[in-house]
């Protein structure tokens, strides 16, 4: 995670939108870390869903890395929310961490954050998610 | 007083000796009978009633519709709160539904909120007092309050209201067209990206603070999301000024059906059904009309003053 951040920065600038990616790596074996880079909406959540649904059915923790995330609409909440209540339902873990104020602000309108699932860093989305940290 | 459903009053008043004398006896009644209150008007408003209930003001609860904002949509999900938290127990609240209505589109989705609220409420005990500034509002508005409330109070009389509507289509109808020539954009699912853009340079241009752009473009997103989920893959988006207003429209080929859209709490559990929701949390008005046509949602929000040449 060296390289610079969005959290804290515009809102929405035009200037800093960027293709969508989405990237995974394991921190350990069971523990998945996902990085959302770009805009997420409607048009490629499809793509997030797919690598969400993996790490949901494959891992006991999983974190999703939004530093990077300019720009997210509902359909982006809605399938980190889907894999979060599906690994909810076998006692495991999903949380997002890092979220730019634009994003930050659609989670907490749509709940996120008063639901917990919301931390300010990887390391602090683990010491609260990863029973083995 | 033994309630049954959902009482929706209107009190018409003018000045504040007739607010004090038409809310006074439906507070008292309500401490009197151990009802919870809630009362979400302006801090002004509930000043007035403070000061009179002396320290009975502590068996209230008051909620700062100054600081909920002026979008009437955000009314419902407030009541449904306090309804909700008193588990199926009567309840009495006082609202000022037109309180920061300025435009005549505002007060026309005050006025559909009213009507909205009989149709949220159907199965709810409680009795919710709405009063009406009459020095201010037109006699437009009057006539609709008597539409959308069952009971009317004036001067110390409560009459049912003969035009009462409570089954009325709070979707129906179309909006009035553009007052200025629109920026007009066709868009299905890959162009979702371009529509943020066009929306974000039209609110920088109108001199909107950083927050308030990324607001006004999230929700123009989520509009446009809609249509390209439910409104036949795509539709068109028109942006605009008028006045000291920026405005942005979508419209689609799509129906929507549940007339509480935008208004209902989204679960965490649920997939779906965020958008509107979105919308009336991020705009200060939003305009939704919905038939066999199609559906249209209309966006305001305030322009800084002097940003247009």
């Amino acid at each position: 995670m060296g390289r610079p951040a969005l959290a804290g920065a515009a809102y929405y600038d035009p200037a800093l939108m960027q293709r969508f990616n989405v990237t995974a790596s394991d921190l350990r074996p069971g523990c998945r870390d996902i990085q959302v880079e770009g805009e997420l909406d409607l048009a490629v959540a499809s793509q997030l869903d797919e690598v969400l649904s993996a790490a949901a059915s494959e891992c006991s923790c999983v974190l999703v890395g939004l530093d990077r995330c300019a720009f997210s609409d509902s359909s982006g909440i809605a399938v980190i929310l889907r894999a979060h209540n599906r690994m909810q339902e076998q006692g495991r873990r999903l949380g997002v961490y890092g979220p730019s104020a634009q994003v930050l602000r659609v989670l907490s309108m749509t709940g996120l954050t008063a639901n917990g699932l919301v931390f300010d860093s990887a390391e602090a989305a683990l010491a609260a998610l990863d029973p083995e940290s | 007083m033994k309630q049954r459903g959902f009482q929706h009053q209107a009190l018409i008043y003018e000045g504040s000796d007739e607010y004090l004398a038409g809310t006074m006896p439906f507070v008292r009644e309500a401490l009197a009978a151990g009802d919870p209150l809630l009362i979400a008007v302006g801090e002004a408003r509930a000043e007035l009633i403070a000061d009179e209930l002396g320290p009975d003001a502590g068996r209230v609860l008051f909620v700062d519709m100054d600081r909920v904002g002026g979008n009437p949509a955000l009314a419902i999900p407030l009541w449904r709160d306090f309804v909700d938290d008193h588990g199926g127990r009567p309840v009495r609240g006082i609202g000022e539904p037109a309180w920061a209505a300025h435009s005549g589109a505002a007060l026309e989705e005050c006025h559909r909120h009213e009507c909205l609220l009989n149709h949220a409420f159907r199965a709810s005990s409680w009795h919710l007092l709405c009063a009406y500034d009459a020095e201010t509002l037109d006699d437009g508005t009057m006539a609709r309050v008597a539409r959308s409330h069952e009971l009317i109070s004036r001067q110390g009389r409560t009459a049912r209201s003969a035009r009462f509507e409570p089954d009325a289509d709070c979707l129906a109808g179309e909006l009035p067209p553009p007052r200025s020539r629109p920026e007009v954009f066709a868009f299905g699912l890959t162009e979702l990206g371009e529509v943020r853009r066009l929306v974000a340079v039209a609110a920088e241009r109108s001199g909107l603070a950083p927050r308030a752009v990324a607001d006004f473009v999230t929700a123009a997103s989520e509009l446009a999301a809609n249509s390209v989920a439910h409104g036949g893959g795509g539709g068109t988006l028109r942006l605009w000024t008028e006045g000291d207003e920026l405005l942005v429209e979508v419209e689609d080929r799509g129906l929507i059906e549940e007339p509480l859209v935008g208004r209902l709490r989204p679960e965490i559990s649920q997939e779906g059904g965020r958008g509107l929701w979105l919308a009336n949390q991020l705009c200060d008005l939003v305009q939704i009309r919905s038939g066999r046509g199609g559906t249209t949602v209309r966006l305001h929000v305030p322009a800084r003053d002097g940003a247009f040449v």
